[in-house]
């Protein structure tokens, strides 16, 4: 299992399983989101029909995020993601640490070659070599032994350096084992065990390892962040809903809350304790109904001796108090409705927030519980903003949501709410009520029903709808979102490339300097990138003879990196 | 001048014709092409061909222009907003950004002309989406009206558009490598007598970028063409078959060894099943027609794209390019939905869609470091991603209800026919079973064909 979890197929399987997950969560309506919709499918009414909706119910598919499944799914792909990130950081630490650039044999076989020669005597043109590579941010090393001062004749031939050198791994696999000293050899490390043959003395270099590893572990890294900020987030956030009708005001205390969602480490002490006063509830359409804008204008009173604040909350600007972050996330109509029973008194006097029937706001709908009367007394509310009288008095309904012309339908029940049961807050169970009368209020006006009672809708007010809100581990999040950016650039862009330059002396006592490259990746970014080292190499090092330009149909003529059967060739 | 005359200023004239141009480029960069080979073949320069080149560089510039002056009218009609606060404005301007990398990043850096015109193309299907998208010019409602909409919208736009070129080169990729397959498959077949793994004679190098040699890039086709006794013309890892070297010869065995009808059925069947969801008859015509007749196309020039692993490594870096904006995208949409829902990540349709086809990227990018999923398995991979981002981008919107539902067109909203959308894919299945049926006896009939040519 461990060995399964730790090859990168496995990791794209488990990447596919999620995203055919995700995939089934997208088409498939999500409890979370819109119970309503679930509803509804289970029902048969929308979807696929109600026994293939029983089916993914069965399964969980209603739910996804909050599957069994999901989580088993997620777990697998952390561990799969833990066992291939350790051998690489241990590899990336041991590179970083102490990891060289390796040298290489048989330079002209590199899918990269150039050679010249010059009267810059070898050790000097090394210096210059070196730190032309150190300049250009390559890590170098020097290869090989002390320069040999006497011309070598064996290597001054570049067909010699083609053969591949005996008793010695073909070259390109070599340099697929990163960090690794070679095999023993005369160009090698100078404490290899290797015959101390004079060879030609050899620089490598490389560049771009450390920041395309680093920037890919760090990519990967930012998950671990991503998760802990996710899994310490459920625990400590806090989320409530409540709505507020103007002039009112909320208090932040546990039981103020119309909803609470707290996490398992929040305590009531929690809560600080400020209250939210709404002086004023701004909204406006344009001609076609569209909104233009919605304002709660709010005071806030910290608490703790510290003056109030007035805001102003719109939708994308939530206010911060007391480190709670306060959204305004709904509104609606609220109307104060009073009942009184036949003798006169009073039995309900109270704003009743309206909700959206259809999220156009041109209907509303609420509800009325009068529990102290005998029968109990209970009232369905529908409010259209806009419903001006027609011509034959009666009102016309327009789908305007604004409150032009307000018009409050009232249908009253009499009988028993069955308050001793649960039930929503915003609907009438009327198993065991009778409908006595159906009638139409304007604001100010009042409607006597059969039994004596007075229903009056007397005020038209709004309500706003705020989520206040307390999440620790969002610097967290950000934290590890930027990490992600951050590392994942380097990790797309950054690429490895090698470099080995080798000088040896000629027979001529002229200077021969072959350069080599290999790039990992991106290797027409790199081909650039030789061509200049090369040109810059040739400059400073005055090159008598510029190395031969070579009929490579290179777009730009630079005149590099010829085939390694184009140089042997010659 | 008002706001309504502005907006069927945009409308009526400037988009139009920047469709009309788009679609001018893309025939004079598709005839370029055909210009190009037919010259060569007679040994002549070119000079039909250059002089068609230049005419799609100028028309495709005028269509950019104008396309710039809808989106800027369109934007002033609308009280100076940014211009892609709804569906329609957003799928013009990704079609401007997709032709926009076309030009100057296709032609002009990669020099590769030949592949603008199939990119355009993409551009004129997104621009035709737009037209069922049509909204009237309007301020933005209030959840957009911030500084978000900017940044988050308009990464997720520049992502799509550079994922549309990606995908473009992924799909030209597919068709080209089934088909040098194939040819390299017969010719081994041709001179070995056996079909049987032929087109693995050799191991074949990785087609991912490390692997490539180097000088890979040097060549100095233009148009992609095979050039003779190069062998660098030829794609890396395929059987040697000296005896395909002329280029013409190559070309034409190219387009024999696939047959376009099937292909161009089954795309526009997945095409059909798709654009069944959104219950609009005309589109679901239309969509299916254009996506076969690309297919077609790419077919027809199959000789003249360049070869499948310089396909293959250019979908990489595209799709490279893109994936960090897409992501910085996806993150910026968390900040956003912090500001304005109240909660980073709620597993809203539109954030899962979101999600979903940065995890399918993230696996095209992580596949091609994998054994036995580079190449072809990568580029499916690749392909089903950017089903998923479009499926992000139209489902989402319009068909799924989610906090993004805001297509303002009153479109689809509905439940999709399931029945007809079962009966497409079956379509696709059949015909896919079809063809993979009569591939063999397809294989000997063509190669027998080209023996009879060569000799």
């Amino acid at each position: 299992m461990w060995r399964w979890l730790r090859r990168m197929r496995s990791a794209l399987y488990l990447l596919g399983a999620l995203g055919a997950a995700t995939f089934l969560a997208t088409i498939v309506p999500q409890r979370p989101n819109v119970p309503n919709t679930v509803a509804r499918w289970l029902s048969g009414a929308e979807g696929p029909g109600a026994p293939v909706a029983r089916i993914l119910d069965r399964l969980g598919l209603f739910d996804v995020f909050g599957a069994p499944w999901f989580l088993v799914l997620l777990v697998l792909l952390f561990t799969s993601l833990t066992s291939c990130l350790i051998p690489r950081y241990r590899a990336y630490v041991h590179t970083a640490r102490r990891g060289q650039p390796p040298g290489a044999r048989a330079l002209l076989t590199k899918p990269h070659v150039s050679q010249m020669t010059t009267a810059t005597p070898p050790d000097e043109a090394l210096c210059v070599i070196q730190a032309l590579l150190r300049r250009r941010r390559f890590r170098v090393r020097q290869v090989g032994i002390a320069l040999a001062a006497e011309p070598i004749p064996t290597r001054s031939d570049p067909r010699v350096g083609v053969l591949p050198a005996p008793a010695d791994a073909p070259s390109d696999q070599a340099d697929e084992e990163a960090p690794k000293p070679l095999p023993s050899g005369p160009a090698r490390d100078g404490d290899g065990p290797g015959p101390l043959s004079p060879g030609p003395a050899q620089v490598a270099a490389e560049r771009g390892h450390l920041a395309r590893e680093g920037g890919s572990l760090l990519f990967h890294t930012a998950f671990y962040l991503l998760l802990v900020g996710i899994v310490v987030g459920k625990l400590t956030t806090f989320i409530g809903m409540v709505g507020v009708v103007e002039g009112q005001s909320f208090a932040d205390t546990p039981v103020a809350y119309w909803n609470r969602e707290p996490g398992r480490w929040w305590g009531a002490d929690d809560h600080t304790g400020f209250v939210l006063t709404l002086d004023r509830f701004a909204v406006d359409w344009h001609p076609d109904g569209q909104p233009a804008y919605f304002r709660s204008e709010v005071t806030f009173d910290p608490g703790q001796g510290r003056p109030p604040v007035r805001r102003n909350l719109q939708v994308n600007v939530p206010a911060v108090v007391n480190g709670m972050k306060i959204h305004q996330l709904d509104w609606g109509y609220a109307v104060r409705v009073v009942v009184r029973d036949p003798r006169g008194e009073i039995v309900h006097d109270a704003f009743v927030p309206l909700s959206d029937l259809d999220g156009g706001g041109g209907a509303w709908r609420g509800v009325v519980k009068a529990p102290a009367t005998k029968p109990q007394l209970g009232f369905d509310l529908f409010f259209l903003p806009t419903a001006p009288e027609g011509p034959d008095g009666l009102p016309i309904p327009t789908r305007w949501p604004g409150a032009e012309a307000p018009l409050l339908l009232v249908e009253a029940w009499e009988g028993d709410l069955q308050l001793f049961e649960a039930q929503r807050v915003d609907r009438l169970d009327t198993r065991r009520m009778t409908k006595t009368a159906t009638f139409a209020l304007r604001p100010a006006s009042e409607t006597t029903l059969s039994g004596g009672a007075t229903v009056a809708f007397s005020e038209l007010r709004k309500w706003s709808g705020f989520q206040v809100s307390r999440r620790l581990t969002d610097p967290l999040l950000l934290a590890a979102a930027a990490t992600l950016l951050v590392g994942l650039l380097p990790a797309l862009y950054a690429f490895r490339r090698r470099i080995w330059v080798e000088i040896e002396s000629d027979r001529s006592g002229a200077t021969l300097v072959t350069v080599a490259g290999h790039a990992f990746q991106r290797p027409q970014a790199f081909e650039k990138e030789f061509a200049s080292i090369v040109r810059t190499l040739e400059n400073e090092l005055q090159v008598q003879r510029p190395s031969r330009e070579g009929k490579s149909s290179d777009r730009d003529g630079a005149p590099t990196s010829r085939s390694p059967r184009e140089v042997a060739r010659r | 001048m008002t706001e309504t005359a502005l907006a069927e200023l945009s409308r009526t004239l400037f988009f139009p014709v920047t469709f009309l141009l788009y679609l001018a480029a893309m025939f004079a960069y598709f005839f370029r092409m055909a210009f190009t080979r037919l010259d060569r073949v007679e040994g002549r320069r070119p000079r039909v061909g250059e002089a068609v080149g230049v005419l799609g560089v100028v028309v495709a510039v005028s269509g950019l222009a104008t396309h710039l002056a809808a989106i800027v009218t369109r934007s002033m009609a609308s009280g100076g907003r940014v211009p892609w606060g709804n569906m329609y404005e957003y799928s013009s301007a990704m079609a401007f950004g997709t032709v926009l990398v076309a030009v100057l990043f296709v032609h002009a850096r990669l020099k590769r002309p030949e592949l603008v015109g199939f990119i355009v193309f993409g551009a004129l299907v997104i621009m035709t989406s737009a037209l069922f998208l049509y909204t009237p010019a309007g301020p933005l409602m209030p959840a957009l009206q911030t500084h978000w909409l900017k940044i988050h919208t308009f990464a997720a736009m520049a992502a799509s558009s550079v994922f549309t070129v990606a995908f473009v080169f992924t799909g030209l990729y597919l068709i080209r490598d089934l088909a040098e397959r194939r040819v390299a498959e017969r010719q081994a077949a041709a001179q070995r007598g056996s079909t049987v793994g032929a087109a693995y004679l050799r191991p074949r190098p990785a087609l991912d970028e490390a692997a490539r040699p180097a000088h890979e890039g040097e060549k100095p086709d233009t148009t992609g063409r095979i050039q003779a006794g190069e062998s660098d013309g030829r794609p890396v890892g395929y059987v040697d078959d000296g005896a395909l070297e002329d280029p013409e010869i190559y070309g034409q065995a190219l387009r024999e060894v696939l047959n376009p009808v099937p292909m161009a059925v089954s795309a526009a069947a997945i095409t059909l099943a798709y654009s069944l969801l959104f219950r609009n008859t005309v589109a679901s015509v239309i969509a299916p027609l254009i996506v076969g007749l690309g297919v077609l196309a790419a077919w027809w020039f199959l000789p003249a794209l360049p070869s499948a692993a310089t396909l293959d490594s250019l979908a990489y870096r595209t799709t490279a390019f893109a994936f960090p904006i897409w992501t910085f995208a996806v993150l910026a949409g968390a900040v956003w939905a912090e500001q304005s829902w109240g909660r980073y990540w709620g597993w809203d349709p539109k954030e899962t869609g979101a999600f979903l086809t940065w995890v399918a990227y993230a696996g095209y990018l992580h596949s091609r470091a994998t054994r036995g999923l580079r190449g072809r398995g990568a580029a499916g991979i690749g392909i089903i991603a950017f089903l998923l981002l479009m499926f992000t981008y139209y489902a989402v919107n319009l068909w799924i209800t989610g906090l993004h539902s805001y297509a303002g067109s009153g479109a689809a909203k509905s439940n999709p026919p399931y029945a007809a959308i079962a009966g497409a894919l079956a379509l696709w299945a059949v015909v896919r079973f079809l063809t993979s049926s009569r591939r063999a006896t397809d294989r000997r009939s063509v190669s027998e064909s080209h023996l009879s040519v060569r000799s």
